[in-house]
C-alpha cells in the first residue's frame, strides 16, 4: 500500500523537464505576476514554474527559502516586490551578476552598479486616510507622533515587506538614535501595529483607524473599490523628508539550474511593456523607465519627492532595525 | 528457531528504518544545521535566545493560548457531549455529526471569516467595528475563542466515546444511593475524566504549535516567533532554540497522558450497555437541543455564512474551482499518500511496540517533529534532502511534502494504533499463536482486521490533517506543485476577498467530503469487523 502511494506520488514529479523551464520565486502578488509570467510563456515557449509568497511572510519567506536552498538552488530568478531583501541576498553571495541589455533605461539609483539586481515598476509609501473621519489629512509620517492622532493611526508590523524596508530606510537616513526615538514615540502615541499593509488599508477604509501608512498598490485598491479612502504621498513639501519609493527587483540566483532561461526572463521583466502592464493593473506600479507611457492616474517618478537613501545602506541597516523593532514591538 | 525470528527482525528493521527516515533524520539535519556553524559546534545562539527576558512573555502567551483553548474546549466539547445525550433520540446522530464538522475546517479559515467580518465594511458597520469589535479582537481572547471553535470537537469526540463505553448499570447503582449531582461528580466524571482530558491534551498540543490564528490576530506565541526568526532574521540557530520551551510544555503533557490518562482509559470498556440520557422533561430537552444547535450555528454556520456572503455568486465559486483545480488535485494526492504512509507506519510501529517497552519509549519521540513547528521541520527536510543524486527524486517531487506531513503527524497515527492494539482482546491472538501462526501474520491477519475501524478513522484523520497542513509545506513545495492551503494563504491579502472566501469554501467542501468518506469507511469497517466476530 505504501509502495503504491509513493509510486503515485512519484508520478506527480515525472515528465516535468520535457520542455525548457524557468523557476521564479516571486513576492509580487500572484494576481499581478501571474499574467505577466503567462505572457512570457506564450512569447518564448519556456514553461514558468512560479513559487509565490504567502501574505504572512511577504518576501522574507522566499528569501529564507533561497538561503535554505543555497547548497543546491531550485530558483532561477528572484522577482522581489521590494529591494532590501534582494540586497541582503547579494550580500550573502546568493545572486549571480547579469547586466541585462533591457536595464539600460532604468535610472542609476534603481539598479546595482555590479549588476546583481535591477529595479523596475516601483511602489510608493503613502498615507491612506478615511474620508469620513479625516478632513485635513496628515502630511508627514511625523504626524504619527502628534497627540491629535493618539490611538487613531495604524502602521504595519515593521518586520516584514515594505514596512521593514521603510523602517530600515529611516534608520539609514536619521541614524539609529533618532529612528529608535521615533519608533518608541510612535508606540507611546498608541499607534496600532497591524499584521500587514493590506490590513492597514482595510482597517482605515472600515473606519477603525483614521489613517495609516501603506503602499500605493494597496491604497489604490481601496479607492478603486469605492471605499471611503484616499491617499497621498507623505513629506512632499520643499526640504521635506520625501517618500520612500521601493522598486520591484529582479535577480538571477547563483548556480541557477536554468541560467539561460533565467536571463531571458530577466530581460523580459525589464521590458517597457511589462512596466506598462504593471502600471495598468490594480496595483498601479509606477514605471521607473521614463519612456514608459503609463495611464494618467499613475504618478510619474518626476512628480514625486523621493526619500534620498542609498539602498545598499538601507539593506545594511535591515538587521539592526529589525532587531530593535522586534525588541520594542513584539513584547 | 533462528529462521522463525528472521522475518520479525526484517519487519522491525524496516519499520525502524522508515521511522528514522521520516522522523529522526530531519531532526538530526536540523540539529546539525542549528548547532554546527562555521566548522564548529556551538550553543551561542541557544544561550543568547534562552537568556532573553522576553522569553517569559512568549511562554506566558503560548501557555495562555494553549491552556485557555484546552480549558475552553473542555467546557464546550464536554458540555456539548453531555447535552447531546439529552437531545431527542432522532436528533442525536445528525447533531453529533454537525458538531464535529468544525474539526474538519482549518482554524485559519475560521480566522479569515471572522476577521473579514470584523474588518470590512458591508458585513458589519464601521461604527460597530471601530467601537466594539476590533480592539478586543486583536488579542489572546480572540485566539482562544477561534481555536476553541475549531478544536472543541476533539473533546466532544473523546467525551462521546467515554459516555458510549459507560456501563449504565454503574450509574443505576449509584443513583440508588446518591442524587444526580453527586452521581455525576463521584462516579461519572472520574471514570470519564481520562478520556475527556485526553481530548483536552490533544487540543493543548495542537494549539501549542498553531501558527496561523495567533499570527492573524497578532499574538506573539512561540510558533510566530520561530517564523519571525526564520523569515525576518534568517536565523536557524535562534529559531531552533525557541523550540525548547515547546518541547518542554508538550513533553509534560505527553508524559502526563502516558502516566495518568492512558492506563485509566481502560476503566471504561465496551459493555454493550451504554448510558442513555435521563429523561429531563421537554423544557430541559429543548434547552439541550437549542444549546447544541446554537453551538453548531456559532462554530459552523456563522463562518460558512460569512464566507458564502463574501464569495457572492455561484459563478465566483465555479471560477475558483476551475482556477484552483490543479492545486486541489495536488492536495488530494498529497493527502492520500501521506495518510496511507502514516497509517501503515503507525500500525507497524504500534505492533512492534506492543512487545517491547523499550521500542515503545523510542517511538514516543515521534511527537518531536510535531512540536518543533512546521517551518523548522521544513528547514530540516531541506537540509536533509536538497542534495544532488537520488535525494532529488524526493526533494523535487510531491514526496517531500508527503514526508513533511508524515513526520508532523506520525505521533497521532502511532498513538491511535497503539491504543487500538492495546484494547484488542488477547484471545484471538493467543489462539493464533497456539495454531503456530507467525508473528507478522498474527499482526497482519488477526490484529489488523480486528482494529480496522480504528485504522479507517486514523486514515481519515491523517488525510484531513494533511489536507489542511500549511506551515511545513509552504517551506517545501517544489516549483509548480502548490497545495490548496498554500494557494489560499498566498491570495489572502490581495484585496479580492471573494477569491479567498471561495477557495476557503472549496477547501471546506473537500474536507467535508473527506470527513463523510472517513465516517463511511469507519462504519463499514465496524460492520465488517462485527461480522468477522
Amino acid at each position: 500500500m505504501i509502495a503504491a502511494a509513493l509510486m503515485l506520488a512519484c508520478l506527480a514529479g515525472c515528465g516535468r523537464e520535457e520542455k525548457p523551464v524557468v523557476v521564479v520565486y516571486t513576492a509580487l502578488d500572484e494576481m499581478f505576476s501571474r499574467p505577466i509570467l503567462a505572457r512570457f510563456e506564450e512569447q518564448t515557449g519556456i514553461e514558468v514554474q512560479p513559487v509565490y509568497d504567502t501574505e504572512a511572510s511577504k518576501t522574507t519567506g522566499l528569501v529564507m527559502r533561497i538561503i535554505n536552498e543555497a547548497g543546491r538552488p531550485r530558483a532561477d530568478v528572484f522577482w522581489n516586490n521590494e529591494i532590501a531583501q534582494t540586497i541582503v541576498l547579494k550580500q550573502k553571495g546568493l545572486l549571480e551578476p547579469y547586466a541585462s541589455p533591457a536595464a539600460e533605461a532604468i535610472p542609476g539609483p534603481y539598479k546595482d552598479p555590479e549588476h546583481y539586481w535591477t529595479g523596475f515598476a516601483a511602489r510608493g509609501r503613502v498615507i491612506i486616510y478615511n474620508t469620513d473621519l479625516v478632513d485635513e489629512p496628515p502630511a508627514s509620517i511625523l504626524d504619527y507622533l502628534d497627540p491629535k492622532w493618539k490611538g487613531r493611526a495604524a502602521i504595519a508590523k515593521p518586520l516584514f515587506g515594505t514596512t521593514a524596508t521603510h523602517a530600515a530606510a529611516l534608520f539609514a537616513l536619521w541614524g539609529e538614535d533618532k529612528a529608535q526615538t521615533f519608533f518608541r514615540d510612535l508606540l507611546a502615541n498608541d499607534v496600532a501595529v497591524l499584521a500587514g499593509n493590506a490590513t492597514v488599508r482595510d482597517m482605515v477604509a472600515s473606519g477603525a483607524y483614521a489613517w495609516g501608512l501603506t503602499d500605493t498598490d494597496d491604497a489604490n485598491g481601496a479607492v478603486e473599490d469605492g471605499l471611503p479612502a484616499r491617499w497621498q504621498f507623505p513629506d512632499q513639501e520643499q526640504d521635506g523628508l520625501g517618500t520612500l519609493v521601493i522598486p520591484n527587483t529582479v535577480a538571477v540566483v547563483k548556480h541557477a539550474p536554468h541560467p539561460e532561461a533565467a536571463r531571458k526572463l530577466v530581460d523580459y521583466l525589464l521590458e517597457p511593456d511589462v512596466e506598462r502592464a504593471l502600471a495598468e493593473m490594480r496595483g498601479m506600479q509606477i514605471p521607473l523607465n521614463p519612456a514608459v507611457d503609463a495611464p494618467q492616474n499613475v504618478p510619474r517618478m518626476s512628480e514625486i519627492r523621493t526619500m534620498a537613501v542609498d539602498f545598499n545602506v538601507v539593506a545594511a541597516q535591515m538587521e539592526s532595525a529589525a532587531a530593535f523593532i522586534r525588541r520594542e514591538f513584539l513584547k | 528457531m533462528t529462521d522463525r525470528r528472521t522475518p520479525r527482525r526484517v519487519f522491525a528493521g524496516l519499520t525502524l528504518a522508515l521511522f528514522a527516515a521520516v522522523c529522526v533524520a530531519p531532526l538530526a539535519a536540523l540539529a546539525w544545521r542549528s548547532l554546527f556553524e562555521g566548522g564548529a559546534w556551538h550553543l551561542d545562539a541557544w544561550r543568547a535566545v534562552l537568556a532573553e527576558p522576553r522569553q517569559w512573555t512568549l511562554l506566558a502567551n503560548s501557555l495562555t493560548v494553549s491552556l485557555g483553548t484546552a480549558a475552553a474546549s473542555l467546557l464546550v466539547g464536554g458540555g456539548a457531549a453531555l447535552s447531546l445525550q439529552y437531545c431527542p433520540r432522532l436528533l442525536r446522530a445528525p447533531l453529533g455529526l454537525l458538531l464535529c464538522v468544525p474539526l474538519l475546517i482549518p482554524p485559519y479559515i475560521f480566522a479569515v471569516a471572522w476577521l473579514d467580518a470584523m474588518m470590512r465594511t458591508g458585513l458589519l458597520t464601521p461604527q460597530f467595528v471601530a467601537e466594539s469589535v476590533v480592539s478586543p479582537s486583536f488579542g489572546l481572547p480572540s485566539v482562544i475563542l477561534i481555536s476553541t471553535l475549531s478544536y472543541y470537537p476533539i473533546v466532544l469526540i473523546f467525551t462521546g466515546v467515554a459516555l458510549r463505553r459507560f456501563d449504565r448499570r454503574m450509574l443505576e447503582s449509584a443513583r440508588l444511593i446518591a442524587d444526580p449531582l453527586q452521581t455525576f461528580f463521584v462516579v461519572r466524571f472520574p471514570l470519564c475524566a481520562p478520556w475527556v482530558f485526553t481530548g483536552a491534551g490533544f487540543v493543548f498540543l495542537l494549539t501549542l504549535t498553531e501558527y496561523s490564528v495567533p499570527a492573524l490576530f497578532q499574538v506573539n506565541v512561540y510558533p510566530v516567533e520561530i517564523f519571525t526568526e526564520l523569515s525576518a532574521f534568517h536565523e536557524v540557530g535562534r529559531a531552533a532554540a525557541l523550540v525548547l520551551p515547546l518541547l518542554a510544555a508538550g513533553g509534560v503533557v505527553v508524559w502526563a497522558w502516558g502516566r495518568w490518562a492512558r492506563p485509566r482509559q481502560r476503566w471504561l470498556s465496551h459493555s454493550g450497555r451504554a448510558v442513555e440520557g435521563m429523561p429531563l422533561g421537554w423544557k430541559r430537552t429543548s434547552l439541550a437541543t437549542a444549546g447544541c444547535l446554537g453551538l453548531a450555528g456559532l462554530a459552523l454556520g456563522a463562518p460558512l455564512t460569512l464566507l458564502a456572503v463574501r464569495t457572492g455568486t455561484l459563478a465566483q465559486l465555479e471560477a475558483a474551482w476551475s482556477d484552483a483545480r490543479q492545486e486541489i488535485l495536488t492536495s488530494l494526492l498529497l493527502s492520500v499518500c501521506a495518510a496511507t504512509l502514516l497509517t501503515a507506519l503507525g500500525f507497524a510501529m504500534a505492533w512492534l511496540a506492543r512487545d517491547s517497552a523499550r521500542t515503545a519509549r523510542l517511538f514516543h519521540w515521534s511527537v518531536v517533529p510535531f512540536l518543533i513547528t512546521g517551518p523548522l521541520l521544513g528547514t530540516g527536510l531541506i537540509t536533509l534532502w536538497n542534495h544532488p543524486g537520488p535525494a532529488l527524486y524526493v526533494f523535487e517531487t510531491i514526496l517531500v511534502l508527503v514526508l513533511a506531513c508524515a513526520a508532523k503527524y506520525l505521533y497521532f497515527a502511532y498513538q491511535g494504533e497503539r491504543v487500538a492494539l492495546q484494547e484488542l482482546h488477547p484471545r484471538p491472538l493467543e489462539a493464533a499463536q497456539v495454531y503456530d501462526i507467525g508473528w507478522i501474520r498474527r499482526g497482519l491477519r488477526v490484529a489488523a482486521p480486528m482494529t480496522a475501524p480504528v485504522r479507517a478513522a486514523i486514515w481519515g484523520f491523517a488525510f484531513i490533517l494533511s489536507l489542511r497542513e500549511l506551515e511545513a509545506t509552504a517551506m517545501l513545495a517544489p516549483p509548480g506543485i502548490t497545495p490548496l492551503s498554500i494557494r489560499i494563504h498566498s491570495l489572502m491579502h490581495y484585496g479580492p476577498g471573494a477569491a479567498v472566501a471561495s477557495l476557503c469554501l472549496l477547501m471546506t467542501g473537500l474536507l467535508l467530503a473527506a470527513g463523510c468518506g472517513t465516517a463511511v469507511l469507519y462504519f463499514t469497517c465496524r460492520r465488517v469487523f462485527h461480522a468477522y466476530h
